[in-house]
């Protein structure tokens, strides 16, 4: 029963995986940064279906370090814990008397702003406002 | 029961943060944030072992309720948006 269930659900996602195949169009349109480049997991081996060997290409959107720069800085004014005299591209967490919970929150805001999924530990390394910026800066999926 | 670690009890209040993200509900998501921050600020004084343990299965245990709860309310997701989630178009 249950791996009747798991089955439903592999085919429906190796559908959906199919459906994405047909309809995306490999960039061939100009590109500016680099593109990550996807893999269709062997999901469709396994139903006897021909495993596509054309890869789902999406366009890796790099914001520039401007705009990254100037959002994390309103951020860092809005927030109630920060003074915005302090805020400054250069200043550290402890320049801005975070503490470990301020810079949790912080963090976790910054991943709302940016639509992003920050794991832990590099949400841990941050002790600094260039970190951040250079950290979405660099992050693909950043909006 | 040995006391929870540093990166345990930041692993826990970041769970409890994105947790309250999933809540389609304005009010139940701004609430979960306070209380956790709010809850967390106040046990950062404790200094014994006993007592930081029992606010840790504490805060888990709450952790496991709330996402429960997300679930719940995702599929129960009222059809009308807060009046504080309407993007001011000044």
């Amino acid at each position: 029963m249950q791996s009747a269930g798991t089955g439903i659900r592999l085919f429906r996602s190796s559908w959906k995986l199919a459906e994405k195949c047909r309809n995306s169009t490999p960039a061939l349109s100009i590109i500016d940064h680099g593109e990550t480049v996807k893999k269709n997991p062997n999901i469709l081996g396994a139903f006897g279906m021909r495993s596509f060997s054309q890869v789902a290409y999406s366009p890796a959107t790099f914001i520039d370090n401007e705009e990254v720069t100037r959002r994390v800085m309103e951020l860092l004014k809005s927030k109630p814990f920060i003074d915005p005299s302090k805020v400054s591209p250069t200043a550290s967490f402890e320049d801005l008397e975070l503490d470990i919970l301020d810079s949790a929150e912080l963090m976790m805001a910054v991943e709302e702003e940016f639509a992003v999924d920050i794991p832990n530990e590099d949400s841990d390394k941050m002790a600094t406002t260039a970190q951040v910026i250079d950290y979405i800066a660099a992050h693909p999926q950043a909006k | 029961m040995s006391s929870p670690s540093r990166t345990e009890i930041l692993g826990l209040f970041r769970s409890l943060l994105k947790t309250a993200r999933k809540f389609p509900d304005y009010n139940i998501r701004e609430y979960m944030k306070r209380r956790t921050i709010d809850g967390f600020r106040q046990n950062s004084k404790l200094t014994d072992a006993p007592s930081v343990s029992s606010a840790f299965l504490d805060a888990n245990s709450q952790l496991e309720v709330a996402k429960r709860q997300a679930v719940v309310y995702t599929l129960y997701a009222p059809p009308i948006k807060s009046v504080m989630e309407i993007k001011s178009t000044s």
